[in-house]
């Protein structure tokens, strides 16, 4: 299954971005996706993503080209271009649940404020105003808890960094790889 | 501060959403300025998927020791005050020759004190999360701040406890403007080696001070403008004052809140 992951900075601006994809797809943690979504291969075309499925129970036959067709109306594979921009989309557009929520809710873990067609919205907002969000299929709580709360104290080491400015983005590659290492275990 | 052609008095007036700094603070640059369209239709660039560095000489090796460094605090790492009190003025001297004013001198301070604070904004809470002092089996979910009174007196008891291994003396509303707080400190550690001129008198060093509670209070978003001022009196000749002056819009929010 694939993730996307966001770091926003206060002024809104991206400061890293990272398109993560894990290996655990038919986990028993498919157990809690819509019904919507329960084919028993995992697939790698939805139907925002083009290839609408036509008959019943379909859905699970991947698109071989990976580019929208063109008698279909979608954003293109999930994996393409097309569908990093619709993750970015999301994401951003999750930006605007975050601050309705986040002064009604004093945690720094908002799981699932967002929905859109197979994309789950959780974030994670650092007491200095960073918001992360990350986009996922599958509900695994307590994984993207722990995900998002060691992306966090990476962060809070990065910030440490004297010569690292607030807001300025991240391009340590010892961040990346710490991020990635991380996803790989809880994600 | 290396950037010296940034502070320019304009800087002064364009006060951000988040922070007057914030121009400052942030880097020019758009944040993707290394990214490469993977396809030629697109509208956005799509970011590679990991960020490149330049190539370092093959007989260099890329740290990463601050990764690996622990994050709770060992016992005996507090800075001496005659340590501090030697680097304190260096940085006043340095400051000062490169000035031309008090509100200059004071801005430069407080831009230095915000970069600690941005940082001790975040760090100490997850100190505590990570390692909390209390043997509880589990600690709670780190908590944000969401009032304004609990956000002063974090700054007031435990990050001014952090910093200088007390609270400090006062916590008071103003009775004027009910936009003001202040926070007193009646003989402030950082400026007790600090003798002020008597036709500088204005100045106040415990601008630094004053930039890292601006710093906690823009990032946990109560941004507000903040001040120190010297205010002597007989029994405590090295009062100094943090006046908080917060912006309007946490003031409608707080009672927008009020109800909860």
């Amino acid at each position: 299954m694939s993730y996307y992951l966001v770091l926003v900075g206060t002024l809104d601006n991206p400061l890293y971005e990272a398109f993560l994809t894990s290996t655990k797809s038919a986990s028993s943690t498919i157990m809690s996706v819509p019904p919507t979504l329960n084919s028993p291969s995992p697939s790698t075309s939805f139907s925002i993503f083009g290839a609408l499925p036509t008959g019943g129970g379909g859905g699970g036959t991947p698109s071989a080209t990976g580019t929208p067709s063109g008698s279909n109306v979608g954003y293109g594979h999930k994996n393409g271009p097309g569908g990093r921009h619709v993750m970015q989309l999301v994401a951003h557009a999750s930006l605007d649940v975050v601050e309705d929520v986040q002064w009604g809710n004093g945690g720094m873990y908002l799981k699932s404020i967002d929905k859109f067609h197979e994309w789950t919205v959780s974030a994670w907002l650092t007491p200095g105003g960073v918001k992360i969000i990350l986009l996922h299929e599958l509900k695994n709580d307590e994984g993207i808890r722990l995900f998002l709360q060691e992306t966090w104290e990476t962060y809070v080491k990065t910030l440490l960094n004297p010569f690292h400015e607030l807001n300025s983005p991240i391009r340590s590659p010892t961040f990346d790889a710490r991020v990635k290492a991380s996803a790989k275990k809880h994600l | 501060m290396t950037n010296r052609d940034s502070l320019t008095p304009s800087v002064r007036d364009s006060i951000s959403s988040t922070s007057r700094f914030s121009s400052l603070l942030s880097p020019t640059s758009t944040p993707s300025t290394t990214t490469t369209p993977r396809s030629s239709s697109s509208t956005f660039p799509i970011p590679q998927p990991s960020p490149s560095l330049p190539p370092l000489p093959p007989n260099l090796k890329r740290t990463s020791i601050i990764y690996d460094r622990p994050l709770p605090k060992a016992r005996g790492t507090e800075v001496a005050l005659g340590a501090w009190a030697f680097l304190f003025s260096e940085i006043i001297q340095y400051t000062q020759k490169r000035v031309s004013g008090i509100g200059e001198f004071e801005k430069r301070l407080n831009i230095l004190g915000y970069r600690v604070g941005s940082r001790l904004l975040e760090l100490l809470p997850l100190r505590d999360y990570l390692y909390p002092i209390s043997s509880l089996r589990s600690p709670p979910p780190p908590t944000r701040t969401l009032r304004l009174l609990p956000i002063l007196s974090y700054v007031h008891s435990t990050l001014y406890r952090y910093l200088f291994g007390r609270p400090a003396d006062s916590l008071e509303r103003s009775t004027d403007n009910e936009d003001e707080y202040m926070i007193g400190d009646d003989d402030m550690v950082v400026t007790r080696g600090v003798e002020v001129p008597k036709e500088m008198s204005e100045l106040s060093c415990g601008a630094l001070v004053a930039g890292i509670v601006e710093a906690v209070m823009d990032g946990a978003g109560f941004p507000a403008r903040v001040t120190a001022h010297s205010v002597p009196s007989v029994p405590h000749p090295r009062r100094t004052v943090i006046l908080i002056k917060l912006d309007p819009e946490v003031l409608a929010r707080e009672a927008a809140l009020g109800g909860k």
